[in-house]
């Protein structure tokens, strides 16, 4: 009882789910059977939400293991970490996302770091590009030929001394790009549908978390 | 008062920002770990705040307006929670299927439509017409049927059907060259308008 | 003989921390000293740049906005394409699937500050935030379905009843056109959920890495046209006559990437260089 509570049912949930999503796109389905695919849409959107809070409750635990434990180096930092959460948590929920002090908040520090912590990619492409990107082999060479060739047509100094450039460049995406990645698309729809199929026949439980039953 | 709030903010944002790069232009050091803390915490506190706000919004006020069917959303969105919990982790797994369930149908459903059929349509064209030569039709068609034959690992390919895998794999590696240019673009995007910012806040001081 | 093996070695090895400074160098001089070199226009972008320009009064547009975490790259494109919608006297309807979304619509709103009280345009009327939807592909397919029903509401709680924006909205099919702004691959959604089973055509402003992603989609005519970068917020600055920043930072751009194409190929050159000397092996 308590494997069919906490394995079957839930396997179930989700292949009725996926059904109903499924038939109301492809069949004509009653009215009342359309609304109830809309409303679970809708409600989805509601679950996501719910699921984000879950990665925070995760990070402040672990937070807080630290701070407990006084780990060397790194107990410090957490409690900073946590010292702001709970002050911007704070002025976010009892005035609004939309109060001033949140809004500076937002725009001087978590709008600034976000940017510069994607922007450090940018150095690691180019370090990378210095040590690692060989035309060493025909595979490698074939990589990089087009690629330094989009390179040049996203710099305009050198559109501008030689237009060819862009044309070529224009011609490797479309043609190039274009057909190749097609391939990767349509493969991808297969394996998509392939492991949807798995999912509603119960193959694929991952979601499901740690499994003690069998 | 505004315009010192505004130059304060700024400032903060520079030299945080300043922080953040000195990890990776010298070494790693305090201030650039005093600086990912300040991160995850502001960071932290906008999910939490906006997730609150989008369930009142989307969820709590429509159950208290009359829809009060919404209370088996919000006690399923509770359940989910219940996963942090490993002795009651279980009771999660009911939202957590039905969210699934929702993402697998719409996939699937999405994937057979968009990516599937309509890219096969796209690929059966005439050589002769269209926006494109003959010769790139051509290229498209041999690239898309090559790529998607490399990707059958249902057996392996020998004698003449080797070097059709092969193709497929060099049209790929050809692909990826130009995904790869384009990647240099927005990575280096981000990182001059950073370096921007920065520059042009220490030369407006000056 | 070995000198020169020692200074190839060198080279090979040299400390990243020098290529990271030289790269930041070469992307601060034009800062400090714009060079102001010609933006070329891509045919993508003036294709975008069309379709908007010939919408009508009064016509629908979903506004899909991108992290502010690309603000660098699509920022520009953003405002300017706002401005352009709202200078053709369109209806623009603001949201997001990414958690930010909120906010870097009211980066948008209050970097069109000044062109939004020159035409004269309304809160509610011509121009609305309705927020972050969660879910990702759940939330693009609900709001495709039943827009009303998932938006409910604007960012700061107007129920959907109250705003005359929203006036004959009920599903995807509604919209004249879905503009999305894209870092990742939203418009693959929009691609199944909206552009398949409506009337309604999309284009997508994407940064760069999203390009290549968009280009079979939009050779099978899910995606009706697109722009990239800030290349392309800079062509649509151009072509819509208004001043913007995405111009400025193709300096920047230009700095950035010849010094990249010099590191590629100083790196194989030493690599070849050192490969020789070993006799062919490496």
């Amino acid at each position: 009882m308590s494997s069919l509570l906490r394995r079957e049912v839930p396997i179930a949930i989700c292949a009725i789910v996926a059904l109903l999503m499924i038939f109301d796109n492809f069949f004509m389905v009653p009215a009342s059977i359309h609304a109830l695919s809309t409303e679970f849409k809708y409600w989805g959107t509601i679950l996501a939400a719910f699921t984000l809070l879950l990665g925070i409750i995760t990070v402040v635990r672990v937070n807080i293991y630290h701070i407990s434990r006084k780990t060397d180096d790194r107990w410090v930092f957490a409690l900073w970490s946590m010292i702001v959460f709970s002050i911007s948590s704070i002025i976010g929920l009892l005035w609004t996302p939309d109060h001033p002090a949140y809004l500076w908040l937002y725009d001087n520090i978590l709008m600034a770091l976000w940017i510069a912590m994607l922007a450090t990619t940018g150095f690691f492409i180019t370090s990378a590009a210095y040590r690692a990107f060989r035309a060493h082999t025909k595979e490698a060479a074939l990589l990089l030929i087009p690629g330094l060739f989009v390179v040049a047509k996203n710099t305009p100094a050198l559109v501008a001394i030689w237009p060819p450039f862009l044309t070529i460049g224009d011609w490797i995406m479309a043609v190039g790009v274009g057909g190749g990645t097609r391939g990767l698309v349509i493969g991808a729809a297969i394996g998509t549908i392939a492991t949807g199929l798995r999912t509603i026949l119960g193959y694929e439980t991952g979601y499901l978390g740690k499994l003690k039953e069998k | 008062m505004t315009e010192m709030v505004t130059l304060l903010g700024s400032a903060v944002a520079v030299f945080l920002t300043m922080f953040c790069y000195s990890a990776i232009l010298w070494r790693d050091n305090k201030l650039f770990r005093f600086t990912e803390a300040t991160f995850i915490g502001v960071g932290l506190s906008y999910q939490l705040v906006i997730n609150l706000y989008t369930i009142k919004d989307k969820a709590v006020v429509p159950m208290l307006s009359g829809n009060f069917y919404y209370v088996i959303g919000l006690a399923a969105g509770v359940m989910i929670l219940f996963r942090v919990v490993s002795k009651y982790a279980w009771i999660s797994r009911f939202s957590m299927a039905f969210l699934v369930g929702i993402g697998t149908g719409l996939a699937m459903l999405g994937s057979a439509e968009a990516n599937f059929w309509k890219m096969l349509e796209a690929t059966y064209v005439p050589l002769i017409g269209g926006k494109y030569t003959p010769l790139d039709n051509l290229f498209m068609i041999v690239a898309t049927i090559t790529v998607l034959y490399y990707f059958f690992f249902t057996y392996k390919p020998k004698g003449a059907l080797e070097p059709v895998s092969k193709a497929g794999r060099y049209f790929m590696v050809f692909a990826l060259g130009g995904f790869f240019g384009n990647v240099v673009l927005a990575r280096l995007t981000w990182l001059s308008s950073t370096i921007g910012e920065i520059v042009t806040f220490f030369m407006s001081l000056f | 003989m070995s000198e020169s093996t020692s200074l190839i070695e060198k080279l090979e090895n040299i400390d990243k921390r020098v290529i990271y400074w030289l790269l930041i160098t070469f992307m601060a001089i034009p800062f400090i000293s714009p060079i102001g070199l010609p933006v070329t226009i891509a045919t993508t972008t003036r294709e975008s740049f069309n379709i908007v320009d010939n919408l009508n009064e009064g016509d629908v547009v979903a506004f899909n906005v991108v992290s502010t975490a690309v603000w660098g790259e699509l920022g520009p494109s953003q405002v300017v394409i706002f401005k352009h919608l709202l200078q053709k006297k369109c209806k623009v309807v603001m949201y997001g699937i990414v958690m930010d979304a909120p906010m870097g619509i009211k980066l948008i709103i209050e970097n069109s500050k000044s062109f939004i009280d020159e035409v004269g345009a309304e809160y509610g009327v011509d121009y609305v935030n309705m927020g972050y939807f969660a879910g990702m592909e759940t939330a693009i397919a609900s709001l495709a379905v039943d827009t009303p029903g998932t938006m409910k509401a604007s960012f700061e709680g107007t129920p959907i009843s109250q705003l005359p924006i929203m006036e004959g909205i009920e599903n995807a099919g509604d919209f004249a056109l879905v503009i999305d702004f894209d870092s990742e691959d939203q418009f693959v959604f929009y691609a199944r959920h909206w552009i398949s089973n409506y009337d309604v055509e999309q284009i997508v402003i994407g940064t760069g890495w999203a390009e290549p992603a968009i280009i079979p989609y939009w050779n099978a005519g899910m995606v009706k046209s697109f722009a990239t970068g800030l290349n392309g917020g800079a062509g649509w600055e151009i072509l819509a006559k208004m001043k913007g920043e995405a111009v400025i930072g193709l300096d920047a751009i230009s700095t950035s990437h010849l010094f990249f194409l010099f590191v590629v190929l100083f790196g194989n050159l030493i690599h070849f260089i050192k490969r020789s000397k070993k006799g062919g092996s490496v």
